[in-house]
């Protein structure tokens, strides 16, 4: 779960850090991606064609969904934007409702295999998957960032979009390119998440709040803080439930939280985030 | 100019905005026109995550209205069901009743939601409208109503057949609980807490509760493990009653494991694979109707795959039961609220599953089983309420 909220962060970082708006439809975002990985495993396409499928889709729709939520209103407040995102989330949640109604769907594991036994710990196969798909997609993504020339535009826009303009570079490409990886990321998740936990509407609900912690938690602007931060919410929600107390997990763990918050309101890696990236 | 256009409009939304909260202070609506169809207002969830509590209900509701309306209706008159969405929302559902009550219904169908009836009920009972329901909260049918009744079984009958069925079939006495944190989660729990105590004066070992948007329970499951349970009981939704199970085959959890009804519902709407559930259990108001021998059970799971595509659980089937009753209640005694509400009270109904007869609370169903999942998708009802 750290690491989905790990993902979840990270799209939503990538976006915060391109044009210091908040996209509070991320997590909607993986929830359409889960329902599309439904939908094309449904059509009878193998497993990862289907998962790529979906995650093309969702790189796509990024696009899109710049273009429609982001575009019109870059010249705004910023809250324009998140006002924006919200509403998209309403949106989606009953787009999902009136295409794939409102029962839970459920998504065949890719693996035939239940668990895998190390010793006298249990783990499912799904779980090591989501762990080395995270490590694989943030290993990607430091390459691209910081070994590409398409990186460097991308951190160059991050920073300043004006001055990256003068600079020659595209910045409204570079910023739809951004979208396109967050919502690509999204894509990923869903794609992880949906034989693991059923597919319904309100999923994305639960993952934006945990990712927006994780990404305070880390350090609001700062990708290896979004990554950290996923990974102490995923981890302190396990260890409080499994030895303090599965009734007040949720309670302890914010409280603890906000007690770290207080002592370090920068979060983990606060001093980054006028890097950007 | 402006104050002569806006005027009328905020005086109409004023009288409207009256309109609504007045609704539950009304007297009696006044009946349906005596020729126009007869209404049948149904509040129940047909979105948000507690829709398997409500779509299937109006599915199940509509099969038998439309058989109704093939033969005459009640006297020549159709019948129509008045449906609007209650949502996750009490305040939402007190809305679509006002609206419901607009179309001046003979009876009221709610959703098998305790927090939503016990929300709902107020207002019926001062407009003495017949009210029918099945949630299994037991304090539903305590509130000293008039005009409610309750179409399923409650959880002091559920949880006392599951609690019978640990202890007395399977030698358990070390129970572990595990509940979704909401008004349903805390009845199962309540009253299994309450029979293993009066019973067999044994207190659980674990307890855990999550909330209903958890997806990952495997803290849960440990915690119980971690207590020593060596069977676990779960009431939850089907979202993650389903998840519960997969969970607890993942972490390789051998002791017994008893779902709520909601856990047969999982499996009748395909959430849980045949295979992940076998050697399990789920318990409910009777066996799941695609297993049921009885042929008008059989008919009526045929229709229902027919018409909806997916086979029915024993609670939509309960509310199919309940309408035919209370269509055959109108060509009895006709369309007065009060007859209706009496005879519904007095009288015993046979219906598809079995006979309804309304005890003093007015409960009408008065059975639970227990199933037990074998390999090839086959059940056994290991356990009945009364042995």
């Amino acid at each position: 779960m750290g690491c989905i909220c790990a993902l979840v962060g990270l799209g939503f970082i990538l976006i915060y850090n391109a044009t210091s708006g908040l996209n509070f439809a991320q997590g909607e975002l993986v929830m359409l991606a889960a329902f599309v990985f439904y939908a094309v495993i449904s059509a009878g396409l193998p497993y990862l064609v289907a998962a790529l499928v979906t995650i093309a889709t969702m790189a796509v729709a990024g696009i899109v969904f710049q273009r429609l939520m982001f575009y019109p209103l870059r010249d705004r407040s910023f809250l324009a934007f998140i006002i924006a995102t919200i509403g998209f989330s309403i949106f989606a949640r009953n787009l999902a409702l009136l295409i794939w109604g409102p029962y839970p769907l459920k998504v065949p594991s890719f693996f035939e295999r239940d668990v895998v036994s190390f010793g006298t710990v249990v783990l499912a196969p799904e779980h090591l998957f989501i762990i080395a798909v995270t490590i694989v997609v943030l290993i990607a993504q430091y390459a691209l960032f910081f070994y590409t020339d398409l990186g460097r535009r991308l951190r160059a826009t991050a920073q300043n979009a004006e001055v990256a303009q003068l600079m020659g570079i595209r910045a409204g490409r570079m910023i739809a390119i951004t979208f396109m990886l967050s919502t690509l990321l999204a894509g990923i998740a869903g794609v992880l998440l949906a034989p693991i936990f059923l597919v319904d509407t309100e999923m994305g609900l639960n993952l934006i709040l945990k990712a927006f912690i994780a990404v305070i938690i880390g350090g609001f602007g700062s990708v290896p803080g979004a990554v950290v931060g996923g990974i102490i919410v995923g981890l302190l929600e396990i260890l409080v439930a499994v030895f303090v107390s599965s009734v007040y997990k949720d309670a302890i763990a914010f409280g603890i939280l906000i007690l770290f918050l207080i002592a370090f309101p920068q979060g983990i890696f606060g001093e980054r985030i006028a890097e950007r990236a | 100019m402006a104050t002569r256009w806006y005027l009328p409009k905020i005086a109409t939304r004023i009288a409207m905005l009256a309109g609504l909260a007045s609704a539950g202070a009304l007297p009696a609506a006044p009946l349906q026109a005596a020729d126009g169809p007869i209404k049948i207002g149904v509040v129940v969830p047909i979105t948000s995550v507690l829709a398997p509590y409500g779509t299937p209900f109006v599915e199940a509701m509509n099969l038998a209205v439309d058989a109704a309306n093939a033969s005459g209706g009640i006297n020549g008159r159709k019948l129509e069901l008045v449906v609007e969405d209650s949502q996750a929302s009490n305040t939402v559902a007190i809305n679509a009743l006002n609206k419901v009550l607009e179309s001046e219904p003979v009876a009221v169908f709610g959703p098998a939601l305790g927090t939503q009836v016990l929300a709902m009920m107020p207002i019926l009972e001062r407009n003495k409208i017949p009210f029918i329901a099945g949630p299994s909260t037991r304090r539903v049918t305590q509130q000293n109503a008039k005009y409610y009744f309750r179409n399923s079984t409650h959880d002091a009958v559920d949880k006392e057949t599951w609690t019978r069925f640990l202890v007395d079939n399977l030698g358990k006495k070390k129970i572990g609980i595990m509940h979704v944190a909401n008004e349903w989660g805390y009845s199962g729990r309540d009253n299994t807490i309450e029979f293993l105590n009066k019973l067999y004066g044994l207190k659980p070992v674990s307890i855990a509760s999550y909330q209903p948007t958890d997806k990952d329970l495997t803290a849960q499951i440990l915690q119980m493990t971690r207590d020593g349970a060596d069977a676990i009981v779960v009431q939850g939704h089907p979202i993650d009653e389903a998840l519960v199970l997969k969970q607890i085959n993942q972490l390789n959890v051998k002791v017994p494991h008893i779902g709520s009804g909601t856990l047969c519902i999982a499996f009748l709407r395909g959430l849980v694979t045949p295979a992940d559930i076998v050697g399990h259990y789920c318990e409910g108001p009777d066996i799941m109707p695609p297993y049921n021998e009885r042929p008008q059970v059989k008919a009526f799971v045929d229709a229902y795959k027919k018409k909806t595509g997916y086979l029915p659980d024993i609670y939509a089937t309960h509310y199919y039961d309940a309408t035919n009753m209370l269509i055959a209640t109108m060509k009895k005694v006709g369309v007065d609220r009060d007859k209706i509400r009496d005879s519904i009270r007095d009288n015993p109904y046979e219906g598809i599953i079995g006979t309804y007869k309304a005890d003093e609370e007015g409960n009408l169903w008065h059975n639970a089983v227990v199933m037990e999942f074998l390999p090839e998708g086959k059940i056994k009802v290991v356990r009945k309420y009364k042995e």
